[in-house]
């Protein structure tokens, strides 16, 4: 079973390194977004580093979010997925592996500029810890979200626009807790409750998406 | 599993509806190891759609697929099944090597390991020249060609369901597959298979004429 993900992950992280514009693009949009939020906030006093949070957070959702409809498109254009569909492998066990391998190529890029965007808005560097902590937890919690919008909309027009209307509503949390853990490590009181309460919401995902999307994409198999 | 390969495949009382219209009603019909059908009609039949069914990738209005008295399909504890339909199933941005390997390694139950593409494995479909390839520089012949060498992957024992396998294949490569599907029901294999051009020699062990009617 271990080596069924492995070699999955292993296919996807092999096929994500052969189109790195993808990833290049994704995360030029993250910053441009950044950029774009530091130019409307204004540099007047300490606006940007009460807002920036908030503003980096945004950035994160909105440069994830987009490209979520195309999680399993090779795979159910090529007909890879019918061929996982007959096999007597575990599709829970595809799906995370999806999900390891996706926040690999996707999320963790995007935490590694994190820190010169926090440059950017003026953040404390002393945020930093508690801001990669929160991000990379609340990064997984939405590629989890998005591997299962992803599955229910396999195959339907304007499938972005759906994924996106499907899993923004239900990163509500994730973003709370996330900011909720940042402000409290600018205001200098304890962070962590925030990143338990984010991490225990990341383990719900973790539990409840693999089955819910490995069903989504077998009954998507059978009405297509 | 010495059992397993004598049971037959049966079904009954198949019936699928596709927007309202009736693609097949109360379908009969049985398969035994080392046997082949063919399944015939025009197009809209529902030949496509009966494979899928075969397979689990469709479920039916009515009737059921069993294996003897087993519930069919089984993905666990069944025969081991290969399924080829219209599209290749093969990732775009791997190579055809890394594919076969993926393939393999997808088919193999309980981590019982069906070996790899090994460049020894008797090259019928001549893709030695463009294995190491990334599938998506292919030509529709070639990735044709690729899909079919996952059946020199499968166990003895399987049920292949082949839709129009000879799509976009040159002569040499319909030979070798005309050889391949006879030495597979040699070997107590089954199969189901639609072909729009079959060769003159073509001698399926039993027939099933889809008509569209409806």
């Amino acid at each position: 079973m271990m080596r069924f993900f492995l070699t999955c992950l292993g296919a996807d992280l092999r096929a994500s390194l052969a189109q790195p514009g993808d990833i290049l693009a994704q995360l030029g949009f993250f910053v441009m977004i950044t950029a774009l939020f530091v130019l409307a906030a204004g540099p007047e006093g300490d606006r940007l580093v009460l807002i920036g949070l908030a503003g980096l957070w945004m950035a994160a959702l909105a440069s994830m979010v987009p490209a979520f409809d195309r999680l399993y498109e090779a795979e159910a254009r090529s007909g890879w997925l019918d061929q996982l569909l007959v096999s007597p492998q575990p599709l829970w066990l595809f799906v995370l592996a999806k999900v390891a391998g996706y926040y690999i190529s996707h999320a963790v890029p995007l935490l590694l500029v994190s820190p010169l965007m926090m440059v950017w808005l003026t953040l404390p560097l002393a945020l930093l810890p508690v801001l990669l902590a929160s991000l990379g937890l609340g990064l997984a919690g939405l590629v989890l979200l998005g591997a299962l919008g992803a599955a229910l909309t396999v195959g339907a027009r304007r499938g972005a626009i759906l994924a996106a209307i499907l899993v923004l509503p239900l990163s509500v949390p994730l973003l709370i807790f996330g900011v909720l853990a940042g402000q409290a490590a600018l205001s200098q009181t304890p962070a962590a409750p925030h990143l338990q309460l984010l991490a225990a919401a990341v383990l719900f995902l973790l539990v409840i998406v693999p089955m819910a999307t490995g069903f989504a994409l077998r009954t998507a198999a059978e009405n297509g | 599993m010495a059992t397993q390969t004598q049971k037959q495949l049966h079904w009954q009382g198949l019936s699928l509806r596709r927007g309202g219209r009736l693609l097949f009603d109360r379908l009969e019909g049985q398969l035994a190891a080392g046997e082949m059908l063919h399944l015939t009609g025009p197009n809209g039949a529902g030949k496509t759609s009966l494979l899928r069914i075969m397979a689990g990738l469709a479920v039916p209005d009515a009737g059921q697929v069993r294996l003897d008295e087993q519930a069919w399909p089984d993905r666990e504890a069944g025969l081991p099944l290969c399924w080829l339909g219209h599209a290749t199933g093969l990732l775009p941005n791997l190579t055809g090597r890394q594919n076969l390997h993926l393939a393999g390694q997808i088919a193999a139950a309980n981590d019982r390991a069906l070996s790899g593409w090994t460049d020894g494995d008797g090259d019928i479909f001549a893709i030695a020249r463009f294995i190491d390839q990334p599938v998506r520089q292919l030509s529709q012949g070639q990735l044709r060609r690729l899909a079919l060498s996952r059946l020199l992957l499968s166990e003895p024992q399987a049920i292949w369901l082949l839709d129009e396998p000879d799509t976009a294949l040159d002569a040499a490569s319909r030979a070798a597959l005309d050889q391949l599907l006879a030495r597979h029901c040699a070997r107590g294999g089954r199969m189901i298979i639609t072909r729009h051009a079959p060769p003159a020699d073509f001698a399926p062990h039993r027939e099933l004429a889809l008509k569209g009617a409806g």
